[in-house]
């Protein structure tokens, strides 16, 4: 029953079948997966601005209160992005017996900051705390001071936090051995700038 | 009878010639719009969803609404029937056809919902795709030029409609079905999609029909069951990219 009208040879046959898998697959690598599953390995789905239309659809959907206001990305409530983007330090600080030395970093308010500071078996003093200037009552500069976390006698120490106000914040370490002792820091965060102070040895 | 006469003799007239090209273009365009809306436009909306999800017991008109919006949405149950329906002239093999895969999808629709089969909605889709496929090589005589016998087209309608019920499954598991009210629910979406598949098949009888009139439609057949195939082929490799980015 099926097919009886349509006498189609064995060559238009093999044709037309070839036709459609060539076709079909033109049709999915420019159009289909580029649109419903973000694969555009022709970069045609971009140009037609179709390329994760379907991952958007659903982001909306589901939180249309959290999507991100730039259009070319698409958020999800489990995400936060960085504004100034993520910087990241490594230093090695050396300093003499009984040395003193300051690393800071200039930050915004609200920076967050992950960390890790290393001196061996060396054991130093560290003092992580975070200073600015504001303007007094009385028209005169002044210093708040805050700190997050006071190291007695340590080795290593690892953590975050987020600033709470604009300005500098970092370390103040201090060797407690009677030989030269060096601590690797490292620091990713959301910075502007970062800087080593070496104060000298403590009288 | 002399009005039809007429109707045929013009039929090779340049008027419906450019007919014939509107029509083809229209179908060709409403398939291409339909690919690119993608598998979105097959799973159930999550407005939909979301109101499955919060209503209780027994709700005969929305399930029944959901299963016909199913099928009237579901891009891949239509070219499957317009592939079926194609050379169907007699309006008693459309009901006969028609009947077969209506049992066949609503016998695994119902049991693997009740059985809680837990089959990938991707791979099902695929071979979804794939009938498609079958069916439109299966019009162009493809298995009849290679195969001195091959599978009966009824029974191939009946087992395909299996695959078809067990997608149908999938989205209805999709949506997080309460046991409460649970069977009368399922029957209503069931009844749903029945009643979506006769809206559809309305519409695709009068398409036919109308194509059936034009004396193009030997050529047209080709390239309609051409497309229809490309379709499935899209089908398939939709499917199987989102199996594969599933798995990986």
């Amino acid at each position: 029953m099926s097919g009886e009208n349509t006498p189609i040879g064995k060559d238009q046959l093999a044709r037309n079948t070839v036709l459609a898998v060539v076709s079909a697959a033109i049709l999915l690598i420019i159009i289909v997966l580029p649109a419903e599953y973000d694969i555009d390995p022709t970069g045609i789905g971009a140009a037609l601005g179709i390329k994760g239309l379907s991952n958007q659809a659903e982001v909306e959907t589901k939180s249309p209160d959290t999507v991100s206001q730039d259009p070319s990305t698409a958020q999800s409530p489990l995400h936060t992005n960085f504004d100034p983007a993520l910087k990241f330090v490594n230093v090695e600080l050396i300093l003499e017996p009984y040395g003193q030395g300051e690393f800071k970093l200039k930050t915004s308010e609200s920076a967050r900051l992950s960390y890790l500071w290393d001196s061996g078996t060396d054991l130093v003093y560290a003092d992580l705390h975070g200073h600015t200037l504001i303007m007094g009552e009385a028209g005169e500069e002044e210093e708040i001071v805050v700190r997050y976390l006071e190291t007695q006698e340590g080795t290593s120490e690892s953590g975050q936090f987020e600033t709470p106000f604009k300005g500098d914040h970092g370390w103040y370490f201090l060797n407690l051995e009677t030989r030269p002792v060096r601590i690797k820091v490292s620091i990713s965060g959301t910075f502007d700038s970062h800087e080593y102070i070496d104060i000298g040895p403590q009288i | 009878m002399s009005a039809q006469a007429e109707s045929s003799k013009l039929g090779m007239t340049e008027k419906h010639i450019s007919l014939n090209k509107l029509m083809a273009a229209v179908l060709l365009l409403s398939l291409l719009l339909l690919l690119t809306m993608g598998v979105s436009a097959h799973k159930i909306g999550s407005g939909d969803q979301a109101f499955v999800e919060q209503s209780q017991g027994v709700q005969v008109l929305p399930y029944i609404y959901l299963g016909a919006k199913h099928m009237v949405t579901g891009y891949d149950h239509l070219l499957y029937l317009a592939g079926v329906i194609f050379f169907l002239f007699k309006i008693r093999d459309v009901a006969v056809f028609v009947s077969l895969f209506a049992l066949g999808h609503s016998i695994t629709l119902l049991w693997g919902v009740l059985a809680g089969w837990h089959v990938n909605p991707y791979l099902v889709d695929s071979i979804i795709g794939l009938s498609v496929v079958y069916k439109a090589f299966e019009n162009l005589g493809g298995f009849r030029a290679y195969f001195d016998s091959w599978l009966d087209t009824r029974a191939a309608v009946f087992l395909f409609g299996l695959v078809h019920g067990l997608g149908l499954a999938t989205k209805l598991q999709d949506l997080n079905i309460s046991q409460e009210g649970l069977i009368a629910n399922m029957i209503s979406f069931n009844v749903g999609v029945e009643l979506g598949q006769l809206v559809a098949l309305t519409f695709l009888i009068m398409v036919f029909s109308l194509l059936r009139s034009s004396s193009h439609f030997q050529r047209n057949s080709i390239l309609a069951n051409t497309l229809i195939m490309m379709a499935g082929f899209v089908l398939i490799g939709d499917q199987l990219t989102g199996y594969f980015m599933m798995q990986g």
